[in-house]
């Protein structure tokens, strides 16, 4: 049986499809996800969340079926209740460009770091040796 | 005249394989139609539907615990799922509403999923809405006799069970 190579799914969202509700579907099925998966690590179920929570085992379920948008505040229970971060904030990076001579005798200012001519690469630095 | 069903397929991601099913002779299947009648009447209900069913193919693969069983008399399914005692939700304009929009589908492993056809449910039980309780009645017909072709070996897998293969002139009689 062959596929279409028309995805009717990907077109539809793409003619139409709202980048909100797209955020809004893969944080929700993220978190239940990560939930689910907590869970499954300790050995419980939903059933016991709900009690840890006390909460109803039917709004437990709800959440973990990717459907549920989620305050931070409840993240944060969760989070509380089962000691292990949902989400993780990412610390914002600061790049900083090093501009290195070697064997020059020219005065360099100390804060002129803009006009790098030495960049940072993945395999080390990259230097210009002068 | 007997009604009867042939397979069609609609789109493969990563994790899970889509189908769908037209009836009789009818060239569009009834996924299609209900994104049909749905791009219009109730664009983003169908928009939530439709990139949930995009993300869960791509990421998660068609988990048990992402679809409600709702069955009279086999193992039909709706889309999206919900609490026992809660409406699914979605967001319009920041408010958070029920998604009352039901896409009936058969979900036959984590990889392969049958998509049907549904509209907005209006009462607690899918029997009593005089939108879905068509949909809800195909669906379960559709799931049995499904089933059945697997028992008889008409619907087979593959080596992986990520795929399943008919021949072309399989019909599913209803």
């Amino acid at each position: 049986m062959e596929f279409p190579k028309n995805n009717i799914i990907n077109d539809w969202l793409h003619e139409n499809g709202n980048p909100e509700i797209t955020k809004l579907v893969e944080k929700n099925l993220a978190i239940a996800n990560k939930i689910h998966e907590m869970l499954e690590e300790r050995g419980l179920k939903a059933a016991d969340l709900a009690r840890m929570l006390k909460k109803t085992p039917s709004e437990i379920s709800k959440w973990l079926t990717g459907t549920h948008t989620f305050t931070t505040k409840t993240i944060t229970k969760i989070e509380t209740i089962l000691g292990e971060d949902i989400i993780h904030i990412e610390a914002q990076k600061e790049i900083v460009y090093f501009k290195i001579y070697v064997n020059q005798e020219e005065e360099i200012e100390e804060t002129s770091f803009e006009n790098s001519e030495v960049f940072a690469t993945e395999g080390g630095l990259e230097k210009k040796v002068s | 005249m007997n009604t009867f069903a042939h397979i069609k397929p609609i789109a493969r991601y990563n994790k899970v394989a889509y189908y769908s099913v037209c009836i009789n002779d009818n060239k569009t299947s009834l996924f299609e139609e209900f994104i049909n009648h749905h791009s219009e009447r109730n664009r983003k209900k169908l928009n939530h539907v439709l990139e949930w069913i995009k993300i869960i193919g791509d990421k998660y693969g068609a988990q048990n615990h992402l679809f409600r069983p709702e069955a009279a008399i086999a193992d039909a399914s709706a889309l999206p799922p919900k609490g026992k005692d809660r409406e699914p939700c979605y967001t319009e304009l920041g408010k958070t509403k029920a998604n009352n929009i039901r896409l009936y589908c058969l979900r036959a492993n984590e990889n392969v999923v049958f998509l049907f056809n549904g509209d907005i449910k209006t009462t607690r039980y899918a029997q009593d809405c005089p939108n879905v309780k068509d949909h809800f009645t195909l669906a379960n017909r559709l799931t049995k006799a499904i089933d059945l072709a697997f028992v008889e070996k008409d619907i087979v897998w593959n080596d992986d069970f990520t795929l399943i293969n008919c021949t072309s002139d399989l019909k599913l009689f209803l």
